[in-house]
């Protein structure tokens, strides 16, 4: 195709992203240098002053903490606990359907309300509170700062697992039968076979997967913002939180442009090998 | 990244294993076993819902869980015609469809442009989409949050439709390119040997077998903007509110209005249970294009 049709063509989709993703972006840079409060008179640059103020706010820090913590615990057990299934069901001889259909309700079922009934069940009165009850556990789980992170760590990994599952059967399914075979002949077990066949031809997806689930981990906002409010205490506020609670609870929009400045750094330095490393496949593709 | 035919087969044929030993019965018994534990954890939670949704308020709450009761509706009833729930479905599929047939005309055409391009620039819109699809949305909110007001637009659907296209583009075309590129050249450039032009192949041509694939893709943008909470809940007050945000104000932690909300997610959690089982093809399709290079 000829670089004047590919603009054409681009074009609808690139004003779209530069007017309403682009400006955006750095209309907030601008306003993480003012001083800005809902309501109050027009942003006026502040030079640093936001940044200083997100900075020594021990409540960020905090939420900066759990954030990463959330990201450290649930990317792993999303990883390991698809990848279980992925191979349980690869081995599976029937029923594969009906297995995927139930796994993937978590996934695609609306957040909020996802969120809802799981809080539900760890409640007072909840059927999983009552549950444990039996077997001699009463926790409160909303109301204990260790549990609530527990059950905020709990619900994301019970959403995405499905995700990591079916990306790893699907690269299980599409993978190439030589190797395995040979191994098969090689006298390989099925242990083995799945240590140096099967782990290394679907490393990129496992990168894939890493990557997506640390994205989604580092913007946790919905089940933060239903279940717990970010409490007991302050102990679930994510970055995502605490940024939207500077800026529409306590209504100052500058200050909370600059907590997301910092949390969009962060990001992006965290992510940055991920990244580097999609740079690269996508130069090779496209040559 | 392609989806490699192999994988959107779902036929048993296609359907392999990591072993060739025989496999015996307990074996699959106990890998269905296990398989059938999460199956339990993850669908406990919803069938817990709907049975709290059929409940009588007094039974909802009753400590140990009441087992037998009378089911009653009385709680839908209540949601949608006394609390007007309605106007919130109607919100919610307004801005929802709005999103997906925006995002999929724009992102067709760009996934197309760029799935032919080989140029550089196509190569860093891509790459910069991908890093745009890193970045947490209230990077772009805050500022529309401003816009909004200053401009009258907060709490309209435009506003919503618009920030949710523009959120959800990058994901739309990456997913939309790597459908078209597993189109060949070939077909188009017979058309366009036959007469037609550039856009005309592109349309009669290549969209008509895109088919699947847009489905797919309207699928997804269909989930993301149904789904979506934070951005209404920013840019809504009273007129656009689609269901995420409705349901979250109702009261969750009031157990009188237990089997109220539990009402409400269930009735938001329908549509999505019947594209779990009517489309489910499409869905692993959509899920693993993303992963699975050929």
């Amino acid at each position: 195709m000829k670089a004047k049709e590919f603009w054409v063509f681009a074009a609808p989709s690139l004003l779209i992203m530069v007017l309403l993703m682009v400006g955006p972006l750095l209309f907030t840079l601008y306003l993480s240098f003012s001083q800005y409060s809902l309501g109050g008179a027009a942003p006026r640059l502040n030079g640093l002053d936001n940044y200083a103020t997100v900075l020594s706010d021990p409540a960020f820090w905090r939420a900066v903490s759990f954030t990463l913590s959330y990201v450290a615990i649930a990317v792993p057990l999303i990883v390991l606990i698809g990848f279980g299934l992925a191979l349980l069901l690869t081995e599976l001889r029937r029923g594969k359907r009906l297995f995927i259909s139930a796994y993937l309700l978590p996934f695609v079922v609306t957040p909020v309300v996802g969120t809802m009934i799981v809080a539900w069940l760890f409640r007072d009165r909840g059927f999983y509170s009552y549950l444990l009850s039996l077997i001699g556990v009463n926790v409160q789980w909303l109301a204990e700062p260790t549990a609530a992170r527990a059950l905020i760590i709990g619900y994301g990994v019970w959403a995405a697992v499905p995700f990591a599952m079916l990306m790893l059967y699907a690269g299980m399914q599409a993978m190439s039968q030589d190797p395995i075979e040979a191994a098969i002949v090689d006298g390989a077990t099925w242990g083995q076979r799945v240590r140096y066949v099967v782990v290394p031809s679907l490393q990129p997806i496992f990168l894939f997967i890493i990557m997506i689930t640390m994205m989604d981990g580092f913007r946790l906002f919905d089940s933060v913002a239903i279940m717990t409010r970010g409490g007991p205490g302050g102990a679930t506020t994510t970055a995502m939180y605490y940024t939207y609670g500077v800026a529409f609870g306590d209504q100052l929009l500058g200050r909370g442009s600059a907590a997301i400045v910092l949390c969009m750094i962060g990001i992006l330095i965290l992510l940055s090998p991920f990244l580097y490393r999609t740079y690269q496949d996508t130069v090779k593709q496209r040559t | 990244m392609r989806v490699s035919p192999a994988v959107t087969k779902n036929s048993a044929a296609r359907t392999r294993s990591l072993s060739h030993a025989p496999r015996r019965n307990l074996t699959q018994f106990v890998i269905a076993a296990l398989l059938g534990c999460w199956m339990i954890a993850a669908v406990t939670p919803f069938i817990w819902t709907f049975l709290t949704s059929i409940k009588k308020t007094v039974d909802a709450f009753a400590n140990p869980p009441v087992w037998f009761f009378e089911p009653t509706f009385q709680a839908y009833r209540q949601l949608w015609v006394d609390e007007g729930f309605t106007r919130y479905l109607m919100n919610s599929a307004i801005i929802s469809l709005g999103t997906v047939f925006i995002s999929i005309s724009l992102g067709c055409l760009a996934g197309y442009g760029l799935s032919r391009y080989h140029g550089k620039a196509g190569f860093w819109i891509l790459f910069m989409a991908f890093v745009f699809r890193a970045l947490p949305r209230l990077t772009f909110l805050l500022p529309f949050y401003f816009i909004a007001r200053v401009t009258g637009s907060f709490d309209t659907y435009t506003l919503l439709i618009l920030v949710m296209v523009a959120i959800n583009q990058p994901f739309t075309i990456w997913m939309l390119r790597s459908f078209f590129a597993d189109i060949p050249d070939a077909l188009e450039e017979a058309a366009m040997v036959d007469g037609c032009n550039r856009f005309q192949a592109f349309w009669y041509v290549i969209v008509p077998i895109m088919g699947p694939g847009i489905v797919t893709a309207s699928i997804f943008s269909l989930l993301l903007a149904y789904n979506e909470y934070l951005i209404p809940l920013v840019l809504t007050a009273t007129n656009a509110v689609p269901l995420p945000v409705a349901i979250s104000q109702f009261g969750a932690e009031d157990i009188r209005y237990w089997s109220l909300s539990a009402a409400g997610g269930i009735s938001i959690a329908l549509p999505i249970l019947l594209i779990v089982i009517f489309l489910q093809r499409y869905l692993v399709k959509g899920l693993t294009s993303g992963a699975v290079k050929s």
